[in-house]
């Protein structure tokens, strides 16, 4: 209860600082809409139609209130209903940041455990790693594409693709440019983790005691070492999200990232907020979900002292 | 804007900023050398404007759109996407051809007199779901792109009525003789009154369409992803014949990500290709890169009547300064040409191009690039080494690149350039809004008009009063030229009475111009028929593309 209660306070605040931002910053969202050739009385009466220049406060109160009956507004730009706009490139993202949350996890979590565990893997692993978190994420792009889609032609160079299979094909560069930075941390953090649970006393021991080293790493190493993991992959995850933006640019797909780069420069109101509060509520959700798994994974979390 | 004359950063939806971020060759613009040996420098006279006719059908043409349409409602198309997506889909009353000139289209017209224009609507013209195309339906679409909250009303500012004045008649009345009008209405594309009424809000989205009588129809549009369109086997035109079955558009706006699909051929052609992808895309063997001449242009516009840039020396100074020649080559790799007027030579009525060009050869040589002439200027004017302010758009590799340059070589007369960016919309803004334009001396902006008549960007800057007169430019003789020729029907006389008018502006020089932007397009070897001048964008160009073979 309190947890959600947190919860709708940030995002309510982070609303509020978000729509006081975009009204402080310079431009008139109108020189956008009617274009650089009307006249002075039609800006004025989009401006009055629009309520621009009605008080910051009032603004956002009508913001608020609509939203919370499921009216997010209107577009603009697009001149159409936000909900429509970024329905359709929602599901391209998450579908790509989904995606490339998977591949990070995955191959993040088994390189790290390989190098915590077979310190003759260690020096390569945390070689890689070093250079994947080095890499900035739009090299990763561009190098993928004029390898796998022009040179090869393995993979299409751009859009997200339609269908699920198709779709999945389109993503499959992207997803991977997007893991590179992230997955190579959480090898990092993985590999931290479990060697320093390796060399914990009570797995000495229980190794001396002869248990066999399966269920040593498995019970003793793994399990403890999940913690960090756990709250590392977190985060990436939530990181993922913002890293989008970058990629969808590299790939030209059309995502809630690009769209909302677009609007933030044409002051689109409510596309900026409708997207920021997804940010805001995937942020929200991914801690509170690290919340609950901590509590399961650690018993010493359920007893409050 | 369509022949609408625009001054922006660049005409387009400010979010297709991104267009050219991506693909950063900064080569902080050293001035001669350019790139290793290409022959990037593009004269008037290599650029084309149609390749050559199609062959037969295709099923799907894959054509890339730099950004998506903000709005399929005629009455609000003004940028790129949108215009191109329109055209196909909507008659206009007249229509473009690929070198500029115009042809009866929906409507045949007469003028009846300075302030009266009578269209006859074509008997045989049908809106894709059969209905015909009634005169009631056209005075609707003009009456409505009168309301001043449609950014296109402004070709309406000198009508009195638009009125149904038989079967298939419409006459438009003129509170002031308006010349420029007629040619105007290649740019408002025909709506049926019932399918707009019924739509309401949603009219041109997504989610509501339009309903018009061209050459394609309207199919998917995937907010995001793609929009389609589908060739209207019915089309009411008889001489037009579309080639390509499908059309599927795609968004791309970022200069890499488009040069690559287009060199993997998973797009087959795009307009308006970045000057930064133009390196990648001349080496491919995908398919060709075409230059055709356009109405656009960069120009440096003074943008105060007070300060530095109010001395007529350093008007004059920069004039001489500038090496456009150079700033084509290494910029625009051939994606512009040097242009010594504020009006482009592809804006001259074709019919009058012998009138124009005498004018235009005369002042190219009283300011050709001379550093010699330029630092006499200088040295003689009342410069104190002030710098002068240019304000770009930011996010503009391009014109960023140009901004560099020119500051070079200003700097190589002894006058300094302080560059400063501006975000989109606030440079918009400080196009017409002079307590913008505060600190600014000048700008160096983008001009877009596709109807083939310097009247319209004349008008709107070197009249007193006009939303473009940066400088307060009041000239008794330049009015009266003005304001005549806009209401002469002659053709003749208006060409000369305009270049008369142009000798008296470009002395007094409160526009630097830079280059006129070349049209430029990537179409894939499987394919011709493409129309390449920036004509383009006032036709149905799909309608021209189809298999090579």
């Amino acid at each position: 209860m309190s947890a959600a209660l947190g919860a709708a306070g940030t995002i309510l605040a982070a609303s509020f600082v978000i729509f006081t931002a975009l009204s402080f910053a310079p431009g008139d969202p109108v020189a956008q809409i009617l274009g650089a050739k009307a006249t002075d009385e039609a800006r004025a009466a989009k401006r009055a139609e629009l309520g621009l220049d009605d008080p910051l406060l009032e603004r956002y109160w009508h913001w608020l209130t609509s939203a919370l009956h499921g009216d997010l507004g209107v577009s603009l730009t697009f001149r159409e209903d936000v909900t429509s706009l970024i329905g359709p490139r929602l599901e391209t993202t998450f579908l790509l940041v989904g995606s490339a949350a998977v591949l990070m996890v995955t191959v993040g979590i088994l390189l790290g455990s390989l190098a915590g565990i077979r310190p003759g893997w260690r020096p390569t692993i945390t070689g890689l790693a070093g250079l994947g978190i080095s890499i900035p994420t739009f090299v990763a792009a561009s190098a993928l594409i004029s390898v796998f889609a022009v040179k090869l032609g393995w993979f299409p160079t751009f859009g997200a693709g339609e269908g699920l299979t198709d779709r999945i094909r389109h993503l499959v560069l992207p997803a991977i440019a997007l893991s590179v930075g992230f997955g190579a941390y959480i090898t990092q953090i993985t590999a931290a983790a479990v060697r320093e649970e390796a060399e914990k006393e009570h797995v000495m021991t229980s190794r001396g005691r002869g248990i066999p080293a399966r269920q040593i790493i498995r019970k003793h190493i793994l399990r403890n070492a999940a913690l960090p993991v756990m709250t590392a992959s977190g985060l990436a995850v939530a990181g993922l999200v913002s890293g989008a933006v970058v990629v969808e640019q590299a790939f030209a797909i059309d995502g809630i990232g690009s769209l909302l780069v677009k609007s933030t420069s044409s002051k689109d109101y409510s596309v900026v907020l409708a997207i920021s509060l997804v940010i805001v509520i995937v942020f929200v959700v991914v801690t509170t979900i690290i919340d609950v798994a901590q509590v399961l994974l650690d018993p010493r979390e359920r007893t409050p002292r | 804007m369509t022949s609408i004359f625009m001054r922006a950063g660049r005409p387009r939806t400010a979010g297709f900023a991104a267009m050219f971020i991506a693909s950063a060759v900064v080569l902080a613009g050293c001035s001669g050398g350019g790139g290793g040996g290409d022959h990037d420098q593009v004269n008037a006279g290599d650029l084309v404007s149609k390749l050559p006719a199609a062959k037969g059908e295709v099923d799907v043409l894959k054509w890339n759109l730099p950004g998506e349409p903000e709005t399929l409602d005629p009455a609000n198309t003004v940028y790129y996407p949108s215009g191109t997506v329109v055209r196909n889909l909507c008659d206009s009353l007249i229509t473009a051809n690929p070198d500029f000139t115009l042809k009866p289209n929906l409507a045949t017209f007469e003028v009846k007199s300075p302030t009266q224009i009578v269209y006859t609507i074509n008997k045989d013209a049908k809106f894709w779901d059969g209905s015909p195309v009634t005169a009631e339906d056209v005075a609707y679409t003009l009456n409505r792109v009168r309301d001043p909250k449609y950014v296109l009303s402004f070709i309406m500012i000198n009508v009195k009525s638009v009125d149904v004045t038989g079967v298939d008649e419409v006459t438009v009345n003129f509170a002031t003789p308006d010349e420029l009008f007629a040619n105007e209405m290649q740019n408002i594309g025909i709506i049926q009154k019932a399918y707009t009424e019924k739509q309401g809000d949603k009219f041109g989205t997504a989610a509501g369409g339009v309903m018009c009588s061209g050459p394609y129809k309207l199919g998917k549009w995937s907010p995001g992803n793609s929009l389609t369109m589908t060739r209207n086997d019915d089309y009411w035109n008889k001489d037009v014949r579309p080639l390509a079955k499908t059309v599927k558009f795609s968004f791309i706006g970022d200069a890499t990500a488009l040069a690559q699909a287009l060199d993997s051929g998973e797009i087959d052609g795009s307009y308006e290709v970045p000057a930064s992808a133009i390196p990648v895309l001349k080496k491919s063997s995908a398919g060709r890169l075409v230059f055709g001449p356009s109405t656009q242009g960069v120009n440096i516009n003074i943008t105060t009547p007070d300060g530095v840039t109010a001395d007529p020396q350093v008007r004059q100074a920069f004039q001489h300064a500038l090496d456009r020649d150079a700033i084509a080559k290494v910029v625009y790799h051939g994606a512009a040409t040097a242009n010594f007027t504020a009006v482009t030579p592809a804006t001259w009525p074709k019919a009058e191009t012998d009138i124009y060009q005498a004018g235009y050869d005369e002042i190219a040589a009283a300011r050709k690039y001379d550093l010699e002439a330029a630092k006499k200027l200088v040295e003689a004017s009342d410069y104190d080494g002030t710098p002068i302010v240019m304000a770009v758009q930011a996010g503009d590799e391009t014109i960023s690149r140009v901004a560099q340059l020119v500051q070079q070589q200003a700097k190589s007369v002894g006058l300094t350039v302080e560059i400063r960016s501006l975000q989109p919309l606030v440079f918009t803004e400080a196009g017409y809004d002079a307590t913008k334009r505060k600190g600014i001396d000048m700008m160096l902006q983008s001009n877009f008009n596709a109807t083939a008549d310097p009247l319209e960007p004349m008008g709107f800057t070197y009249l007193p009063g006009q939303p473009y007169n940066y400088t307060e430019f009041d000239n008794p003789a330049v009015t009266k030229l003005l304001t005549d020729a806009r209401q002469s029907f002659d053709a003749k006389e208006r060409a000369k009475m305009v270049v008369e008018a142009q000798v008296i502006i470009e002395q007094d020089a409160s526009a630097i111009p830079v280059v006129s932007t070349n049209t430029t397009t990537f179409l894939n070897n499987r394919l011709t028929g493409a129309v390449t001048s920036f004509a383009y964008w006032s036709l149905a160009s799909m309608t021209y593309i189809g298999s090579a073979n």
